[in-house]
């Protein structure tokens, strides 16, 4: 990569880190995975940064990188390699005794198998359609329908998310799936 | 959208809101991205801890003698040499090496991966995704292997009976069921199943032979030559993926050295292919009607016909399918060429006459109906409008003119497709639908829900 290219991909990850590093956040649950996994997918775009011609669509390309290695069922932890001045945040800090309505959700949602929290935070985090969302995982429209669907369901079945009557938690919980 | 839905959102976005990047995350990543590229070139083949996603080619024999002037040797190594070949006789033709999906290479690998039971879910989706029934399908398992921890994943080849036509691919079992990683069309004489796969931080090479192959070879585009790629069974073999994807090298040598294949490497990195995925435009509605394999295969291959291409290349989905008194068979298919975007296509087959197609345009984001019409009906004096409303519709209402009053047309037990019994050669007339509350949603010119291809009548 020569100094220009550099320069160019500096200037690429200084803007767009931080959405991509929230995007890494809701795969992985954690500040520290979410460096890691985001490391790597920004080393494999700057292995293939001279090839890819269409820069508008680099945030497109970050982001199946992102859910992919993600997604990789033998992917490993790589601790001593994601570069970051807060210290990781320690497992189950993000299941809490006192769940608020978010919290509930949030630690629903890492209950979730990584194929399926992939396919509900790029449809209700990122906002894709079910086409994007289905060119990103490499599956096909009717996969995602099948898997989303299944993800609120398991969502709404939580233990987390059905307590008692009149908790609002409980109104998620037997309302209607929308997939 | 529902609150689920909402609150989801605003827990997700509620939790991002919080979360800053370290500074300059350059460096890191650069280190991380030396680390790949060591590990590119240096990665002892560790296929067990690699797993399967996506992107792959079937690629068709290719002559020794052709070997020179379609594809050289990425560098001059002092590796095998194409051997001259004489002109073939009919004999010879026959490539020892080709897959023929009638008489399969053998099973290779884990036999635990080819239970009975994952190949019925397998076949199930394979089915599924062809639109035909499973006892359509003969898919026979070639390799399958366990990854770490328990990912089972298999090369198989399918073959639909009905029309014949075969196709590839690696199916892995996931948490959410059988996903097929790789689903291409098999060409005939394809000597060589090579997948990209990707990994962790290195994609990886798979290649599926037929057990007879000697040594297959993986040749990056860093000059360093052809290198021998693992094996893990006869005729299969992994690699690391290394260098530029464009052109990365495969080849696959005879067991007198001689190169029996040669050709480029998938693309771990590359877009999916459209032969592996849907067009956008696909509708996703429910297939209404009576499933009728056998004709929804006759139809997908009238619409390869009416595009002029080979049926592997077409893919469809069924938007309905049924029959009237007078023998009349129907199928409505949203169908495309591999890399096209979908269009509507009507098929009716009539006793005494040559079948029907109607093809419409290139379907179009937020479609509310789409519709075909019967005519010649033996016995009758109007046609039959078949009209297909998007999932949800309530009422469909069928207008004989601008000011005439809509009457109900929908068909109970047909989930909410309309049948519209219209006058020979009528105009003016208009579909309109209704939603669950009998609100207009939705009214067309039935003669623009009938446009052709190219333009409407």
């Amino acid at each position: 990569m020569d100094e220009q290219a550099r320069e160019d991909f500096r200037t690429y990850v200084a803007a767009r880190s931080p959405a991509l590093l929230r995007t890494a956040y809701m795969l992985t649950g954690n500040r520290a995975d979410a460096e890691d996994l985001l490391q790597t997918a920004l080393a494999k775009t700057y292995l293939s940064w001279d090839r890819i011609r269409d820069r508008e669509a680099l945030d497109g390309y970050v982001r199946r990188g992102l859910v992919n290695t993600q997604t990789s069922f033998w992917r490993r932890r790589k601790v001593d390699e994601y570069a970051t001045e807060q210290p990781p945040e320690q497992p189950g800090r993000d299941v809490t005794a006192d769940l608020d309505l978010h919290d509930a959700l949030w630690s629903a949602l890492s209950s979730l198998p990584k194929r399926q929290r992939a396919m509900v935070v790029l449809r209700y985090y990122e906002d894709l359609s079910e086409a994007e969302t289905a060119r990103v995982m490499g599956v096909s429209v009717g996969t995602v329908k099948s898997t989303t669907s299944r993800a609120l369901v398991k969502l709404r079945e939580s233990s987390l998310l059905t307590t008692a009557p009149g908790d609002p938690r409980t109104a998620l919980a037997i309302d209607g799936v929308h997939a | 959208m529902s609150p689920l839905d909402d609150e989801l959102r605003a827990a997700l976005r509620g939790r991002a809101s919080v979360l800053t990047p370290a500074p300059d995350p350059l460096a890191g990543i650069e280190r991380r991205a030396k680390r790949i590229r060591r590990n590119r070139v240096a990665a002892s083949v560790a296929g067990s801890a690699l797993a399967v996603a996506a992107i792959a080619l079937a690629v068709p024999a290719l002559a020794p003698s052709a070997l020179p002037d379609q594809l050289p040797p990425p560098v001059a190594t002092p590796g095998p040499t194409v051997a001259p070949s004489p002109a073939p006789s009919p004999a010879q033709q026959v490539n020892p090496y080709a897959l023929d999906p009638a008489d399969p290479w053998p099973y290779r690998g884990d036999p635990e991966v080819r239970t009975q039971g994952d190949l019925d879910a397998y076949t199930v989706e394979f089915a599924a995704r062809r639109g035909v029934l499973t006892d359509d399908v003969r898919l026979t398992p070639l390799f399958g292997q366990v990854y770490e921890p328990s990912v089972p994943e298999l090369f198989y080849v399918a073959t639909v009976t009905s029309s014949g036509d075969s196709w590839w691919g690696v199916v892995q079992a996931s948490e959410s069921g059988p996903e097929l990683l790789v689903d291409v069309p098999l060409p005939d004489g394809t000597t060589a199943l090579p997948a990209a796969l990707p990994g962790d931080e290195v994609a990886r090479l798979l290649v599926v032979a037929a057990p007879s192959v000697g040594r297959i070879e993986y040749g990056p585009d860093d000059a360093s030559g052809w290198t021998a790629m693992t094996s893990i069974a006869d005729g299969v073999a992994i690699t690391p993926l290394e260098g530029d994807p464009a052109a990365d090298q495969v080849r696959m040598l005879g067991p007198d050295g001689q190169v029996v294949f040669s050709g480029l490497a998938p693309d771990a990195d590359a877009p999916e292919p459209a032969t592996t995925g849907d067009p956008d435009n696909v509708l996703g509605w429910p297939v209404r009607g009576v499933a009728d394999a056998a004709l929804e295969e006759r139809a997908a291959r009238g619409f390869a016909q009416a595009k002029g291409v080979a049926r592997a290349e077409v893919s469809f989905s069924v938007l309905v399918t049924g029959n009237n008194d007078p023998g009349q068979r129907y199928t409505v298919l949203q169908a495309w060429v591999t890399g096209q975007p979908a269009q509507v296509f009507g098929w009716v087959e009539s006793p005494g006459r040559d079948p029907e197609p109607q093809l419409r345009p290139v379907t179009e984001p937020g479609t509310a109906a789409v519709a075909i019409l019967l005519t010649e009906i033996p016995g009758r004096t109007t046609d039959e409008l078949v009209v297909v409303p998007r999932p949800g519709t309530g009422e469909v209402l069928y207008k004989t003119s601008a000011t005439a009053q809509g009457r109900p047309v929908t068909v109970d037990g047909l989930d909410g497709v309309a049948l519209v019994d219209r006058e020979l050669g009528a105009e003016g007339d208009s579909i309109v639908l209704l939603d669950g509350d009998g609100k207009q949603t939705f009214e067309r010119p039935v003669s623009d829900l009938l446009c052709g291809e190219t333009g409407c009548s």
